[in-house]
This record gives structure tokens, C-alpha cells and sequence, in this order.
């Protein structure tokens, strides 16, 4: 696992639609390329582009992956909703054809339907799932997973408890699934119209009272509140949302000193979490950032060298 | 003309006969059953074959007018005769809605003379709006057979009452689609540990059930009958028991696919398993079986639904609803139900034939010598594999897909003649 090995590896993957198409084994040796890529080693090199089609609005994962491929000396082309093709009618798969035809030769996808690459037939280059609806954004959990490596933490035997909106969470699905598979224990809180029964054991994890979580967890990760949940009723107010589920100062005393926090961003200040929280020590959340790019890097140089 | 059917295998729970016998027809009307019949001017040799009273299924989208891209009355039929029904009731939401008598006699006028007769079920609304209830006597005069706004849930408790009141000037059926707008929301599938671990949308069991209970109490208040479709939730099964207890007027039907699939159907074939009512969980499918079992649920209806493959293809939120299922309803239910024991062969061949007939208010359709003959026959030893280039549906969007099955139609009689079915 060790070792400063030049190439990737045999992660053998041509799509990456949800955490669950690697092995933990394909996950550990990731990791470690992006800890190498995130400490300043050359990434391979490869020629043409990195496409990034993001049906929903996103800054920070498309740059992400953007910035991304330039470390592996890929140009850039995108494809966003507006004035997109899509509206012409143009199914996706047309879509990728014809980026691959103007030299893309990995595609980075984002829809809001749940599970389009599960069911896309080959386009010729590599997807990665750049967040599909409700059901997964794998390159997140990628992220969070090194953010913890680099703060020299081991994922199995850890406590992660992740609070918040889990029913319409991306982030908590593929999260979960990711510490799950390198031997985490996780565990749900949040408000039981956004946590409802059922779910945790759907997940494979557990539910638990969000203080009793707090005193407990090595991990704690704070999802985002999107404002459309209070206008579909499922929450009466943000301020309550805050008294009642969200990391305020005086929850984060609760945390053990050697506790670390996650939040996937961009943060709702004063929402699900104060401000302090996200200047804390035990805080990863600007780190997460940068752990990003190295894991979008590591995975894309896998699956380029792959091809 | 005089037809005789020989080796047949007469099986009818109505009139207690299963029993090895030739039967000779004279223009349409069971004239002898026995041994050693005369010829007629045509002989079917049936080999062997199981021959039942007509197959009946009371909901079918047929999608004509307006969306005969996905299938049409022909089709439809055909598709209707290849799993051996002579008789099926269409639904009334085409575009334009069937809720105005000029239209329901041009749908019926375009199916005339073929094989397989196709009765019409009228819109209970207008447009199926939910609003304003339609004229249920002028449509049936034009034939209608029962009303229902399928397809769409009636939000409005108001109009329900006013639809069963109304409709017992007529003695009239009311058929209900039970699904809470509201509550089924922009659900895709059923709401459980399937939605939530594939994160997709939910629709609760409650959007089913909460309005079955508010019919069940409407009719209690009010009186009508009301017959369930597509019934989904062990809640609802038992809703439908207390409700039999009590003396309400309601039957139900299910479908074969909730009869054999579950919601993890949904992340093994993605949206051939959307539909409305959504697939259950293993609880609910066995509930339903209990009550088709027990007779609590009347009949089996396929709620045919044809869909294009592009249309399909788009994905579990924007993918349409729905499945088709005339051609592999009876035998799918022989080869899991009745061959393995869930079922007697008699309580399915009823729940297909009797059942349906007598709460849709069709004449009732047994084997015996005086009889009008409409019959349905199938090989249950053939051995089939369902897949695009068996249907005769214009649309292929089959749960069953790749399922190989147990029996097949071979012909059915109508109007005094045999229509084999072509493989």
C-alpha cells in the first residue's frame, strides 16, 4: 500500500456511477495515488480533454474536475443546462458522442435523474458520476476519504455520524457507502421528516439522537440544507432547523478534541452550522476542497491509464 | 356453421365441469358436449388443451385516440387475443378523454368485428378533471359499462360522493383509481428502504390506502358501488375485509405484477418497473395473494399499459408509468402462482373469467350445452420465452422480459368461430 509507485496501479474501471463499482481494495490504492498527487508528485499525462456535463448548476465540482484534468494535461470542454443541447432535445448519450468527437476523452456527468450511468451504453471514454439526483456523488466521498487520510486518521473502527437532510442527500449516500465499505460505523441524525424510519436501516447504518452522536463520533459530517426543503414543508423554519439539528458553538463543545468535521459545501452559515465550526481546529472543511481536485485526479488517471 | 372442438380439456368453476370432451357449436351456441360428437363444417383438434370460459380483463389502456404510437385498438386486440382474452375493458383516459357519449361510440365502432370485443369504461369527470361529473346516462346509452377517472387519483372527497350517489340511478359501477395526489407526490416508486437506498422519490403506502378508506366510508355514507382497481397495499387488502364485513358494496382486482414483483424489482430493471400503483414490498405482494386467494379480491386485471422503448428509456423520474401485460397475464400466473402452489388453477381461471364479468354487469359466460360460446384455450405445456419478438403489442415494455413461461393461448372462440393464435 506503501510505496512510490509511478503508476496508478490496476484500478480497472471504466465508470464510476456509485461508490459501490469499487472494490475496497480499488478505494485503499486511490487513496494513496491521491495522497501522492496531493503532496506534489507528477500525475500521468495524457492528450484531449476533460468534459464536464452538468445538467444542474455546480462552481465547485466542475471546477473541481476541471482543474482536475489540467494536472493530467487535459484540456477542458463543457456543457452546462443553459443554451445545452439537452434543450434541442439531444439525448445525453448524443451528447457524449459528440464530445468525444471533439476530442474529449473522459466525461464527468451530472444529472438529476438518479442513476443514468448505471443504464448508459459505452460511449467510448470513461464516466465519472458527478452527483445524480438524490443517489450518489462518489467523487465526494472520494474527497472526504483523503481530507481524513491526510489528517492521518484510519476510516475503519471510526464512528461517522452524519447529520442532516439524508432523504434527498447525494453526499450521505455515497458517504455512507464509502466509510461503510472501508469499516466505519455510521450513524444518521436529523430531523425524522428528512431521516425517516426506515432509511438508516436501508443504508446499512444506524440511527441516533444528535447529541448522543456528537459525544461519541470521530467523524462528524454536516450536510447542507437546501432551502427548497423548507418550501415543500418539510421543516418549519431555518432557525429552527439550527436549534434543533444544526452544529451551533455550543454543540461543537460537545465534540471530542480529537474529533474531525466534514461538510460537503458550499456552507449555510448560521443554518447547519456556525461559523466557528468551520474555523475550528478539528475542522477538514477547507481541506476538502483541495482533496477534491487530487482525488478527481487520481481517479481519472486511473481510468485514462485503464484504457 | 357448425364447429366441433375435439381433446379439449373443458374447465369451468362456474358450471364445477373439468372434464376430458369434444364440443360442437352451432352458429356461436354450445349445442353438445361429449364423446363422439359429429363433425361440423370445421374441426379443431385441441390436443389436449385446457378450454375455459372467455378471459375477461376489466383494465386495459388501449391509447387510442391519441397515442397510437404506443399501441391502438388493433393492437391492443391482437395483443388481447394472443393471451387468449375474448373480452377487455378500455379505460377512458386517451387524448381526448373518453367522457362524451359522440366519442365513446366512435372508440366502440372502431373495434367492431374484431375477435376479441372490447367494451368502454367512461370517464366519471369530464376531461377527467376531477370536477364536474359527466353524463352518465347518455354514455351508457352509447354503451359505457362503468365510470372512472383511472389514471389520475379523484382529490376531491365532494366529487367521489357525488359520483356514487349519482351512479346508482343507473345501478352504475364505480371504478377507482386510490391514490392521494398529494400524498403520491412526485413519487416514482414505493416509499421504503428500496427509494431510499436508490434515492428516489417515494410514494407512501398511505396515498393508497387513506383513499380507499375515505371511498369505503363514502360508500358506507352514501351507498353506490365501487369497485377498487389495481390494488397495491396489504393495508388496503385489509380495508377491502372490513369493508366486505360491513355489507359495502365493493370488489377490487390486482394485477399480475403486483401479484409477482416487488419494489427491489425497481434496481434490477430500472423503469420496466415503473408503474402506478408502484410495486410493494414482499408483505404487501403476499397480502394480495391471500386475498386473491380467499375471493376477498374479485378478478385480475393487467391495467395493460404500452409505452414506447424511447419513452421508457429516459429514466426513472421522467419515464412514464406503467407496463403492458395482456399476452403474459395468464400464463405468468400459471407458471409462479398455480405451478407452484400459491394458487388453484380454479381460483385464477375465475378471478379472469367470472369474476370480472359479474361485477362489470357482462353476461355471464359458462360451459354448458344452450350456452352462447365464448371460450379460451391454451397448451399448459408449452414453454415460452417472453421477449420483443413474441408480443404482439406495438410497445414492449414488459416487467416479464426474458421470463420464460409455462402455457400459451392457442385460440379462442367468438362469434360462433375458432381465432387460433399464430406463434
Amino acid at each position: 500500500m506503501q510505496g512510490r509507485v509511478k503508476s496508478p496501479g490496476p484500478v480497472r474501471l471504466d465508470r464510476l456511477a456509485q461508490i459501490r463499482d469499487l472494490s475496497a481494495e480499488e478505494l485503499e490504492r486511490l487513496l494513496v495515488r491521491g495522497q501522492e498527487l496531493s503532496e506534489g508528485q507528477p500525475a500521468l499525462q495524457f492528450r484531449g480533454a476533460v468534459a464536464t456535463v452538468f445538467y444542474e448548476n455546480s462552481t465547485r465540482t466542475r471546477n473541481s474536475f476541471q482543474q482536475a484534468g489540467r494536472l493530467l494535461g487535459l484540456d477542458t470542454l463543457q456543457v452546462g443546462r443553459e443554451g445545452s443541447s439537452i434543450q434541442k432535445g439531444e439525448t445525453l448519450e448524443d451528447t457524449l458522442h459528440t464530445l468525444r468527437a471533439l476530442g474529449a476523452v473522459i466525461a464527468a456527468v451530472r444529472t438529476p435523474e438518479p442513476g443514468v450511468l448505471l443504464d448508459l451504453p459505452d460511449v467510448g471514454m470513461p464516466l465519472v458520476n458527478a452527483g445524480d439526483g438524490w443517489r450518489q456523488h462518489p467523487t465526494q466521498a472520494l474527497a472526504d476519504l483523503l481530507a481524513v487520510r491526510l489528517a492521518g486518521r484510519a476510516v475503519a473502527g471510526a464512528r461517522v455520524l452524519i447529520v442532516g437532510d439524508i432523504l434527498h442527500s447525494r453526499v450521505a449516500r455515497s458517504g455512507n457507502d464509502a466509510f461503510a465499505m472501508l469499516g466505519a460505523k455510521v450513524w444518521l441524525a436529523g430531523p425524522p421528516t428528512l431521516v425517516p424510519q426506515g432509511l438508516a436501516a436501508s443504508l446499512g447504518a444506524e440511527q441516533v439522537a444528535l447529541e448522543d452522536g456528537l459525544r461519541a463520533a470521530d467523524i462528524v459530517m454536516v450536510l447542507r440544507l437546501q432551502q427548497e426543503r423548507m418550501e415543500r414543508g418539510y421543516l418549519p423554519s431555518l432557525g429552527e432547523y439550527r436549534r434543533e439539528w444544526g452544529l451551533t458553538a455550543e454543540r461543537l463543545a460537545l465534540l471530542r478534541s480529537d474529533a474531525l468535521v466534514l461538510h460537503p459545501g458550499p456552507q449555510n452559515r448560521g443554518v447547519e452550522l456556525d461559523e466557528e465550526v468551520i474555523y475550528d481546529p478539528r475542522s477538514l472543511i477547507h481541506r476538502q476542497i483541495a482533496c477534491g481536485v487530487a482525488m478527481r485526479a487520481a481517479l481519472m488517471e486511473a481510468m485514462l491509464d485503464a484504457r | 356453421m357448425r364447429v366441433d372442438l375435439r381433446n379439449a380439456r373443458i374447465f369451468d368453476p362456474a358450471s364445477g365441469i373439468d372434464q376430458s370432451a369434444d364440443v360442437l357449436l352451432e352458429n356461436g351456441v354450445i349445442a353438445a358436449i361429449g364423446h363422439g360428437l359429429p363433425h361440423g363444417q370445421e374441426t379443431v383438434d385441441l390436443a389436449g388443451a385446457l378450454v375455459t370460459p372467455g378471459l375477461c380483463d376489466v383494465h386495459v389502456h388501449l391509447r387510442e385516440p391519441g397515442q397510437t404510437q404506443k399501441e391502438d385498438i388493433d393492437s391492443g386486440l391482437r395483443a388481447a387475443l394472443a393471451g387468449g382474452f375474448t373480452d377487455v375493458c378500455a379505460m377512458p383516459n386517451t387524448k381526448p378523454t373518453v367522457d362524451e357519449p359522440w366519442l365513446l361510440r366512435q372508440v366502440l365502432a372502431r373495434a367492431a368485428g374484431h375477435p376479441v370485443r372490447m367494451h368502454q369504461i367512461a370517464a366519471m369527470t369530464r376531461g377527467q378533471a376531477g370536477n364536474e361529473l359527466t353524463e352518465f346516462g347518455a354514455l351508457r346509452e352509447a354503451g359505457a359499462i362503468a365510470f372512472s377517472d383511472d389514471g389520475h387519483g379523484v382529490a376531491r372527497s365532494t366529487v367521489m360522493r357525488l359520483g356514487l350517489q349519482y351512479a346508482q340511478a343507473w345501478g352504475a359501477l364505480i371504478v377507482s383509481h386510490a391514490e392521494d395526489p398529494d400524498l403520491a407526490g412526485n413519487g416514482v416508486m414505493h416509499e421504503g428502504e428500496v427509494s431510499f437506498r436508490l434515492g428516489l422519490p417515494g410514494q407512501p403506502r398511505s396515498a393508497e390506502s387513506a383513499i380507499v378508506a375515505r371511498d369505503l366510508e363514502l360508500l358506507r355514507d352514501v351507498g353506490g358501488r365501487l369497485h377498487v382497481a389495481h390494488v397495491s397495499t396489504k393495508e388496503t387488502v385489509a380495508l377491502l375485509a372490513q369493508g366486505r364485513a360491513d355489507g359495502l358494496s365493493v370488489s377490487a382486482e390486482v394485477t399480475p405484477h403486483h401479484l409477482l414483483l416487488t419494489d427491489e424489482a425497481v434496481a434490477e430493471m430500472g423503469t420496466l418497473a415503473k408503474m402506478n400503483p408502484p410495486l410493494r414490498t414482499p408483505q404487501d405482494r403476499d397480502a394480495l395473494r391471500a386475498g386473491l386467494a380467499s375471493g376477498l379480491i374479485d378478478c385480475i386485471a393487467t391495467d395493460h399499459a404500452p409505452h414506447r422503448e424511447q419513452e421508457k428509456r429516459q429514466g426513472m423520474l421522467a419515464a412514464p408509468f406503467g407496463v403492458i401485460g395482456l399476452e403474459t397475464a395468464f400464463s405468468s400466473l400459471y407458471t409462479e402462482l398455480v405451478l407452484t402452489g400459491c394458487l388453484s388453477l380454479e381460483r385464477l381461471v375465475t378471478a379472469m373469467t367470472a369474476g370480472p364479468r359479474r361485477i362489470f354487469g357482462l353476461n355471464p359466460v359458462g360451459i354448458r350445452e344452450g350456452e352462447t360460446a365464448r371460450l379460451s384455450a391454451f397448451d399448459l405445456s408449452a414453454l415460452w420465452t417472453v421477449g420483443s419478438g413474441t408480443l404482439q403489442s406495438k410497445s414492449t415494455n414488459s416487467a416479464l422480459l426474458g421470463r420464460t413461461l409455462r402455457g400459451k393461448a392457442i385460440g379462442i372462440i367468438t362469434e360462433g368461430r375458432w381465432h387460433p393464435i399464430g406463434h
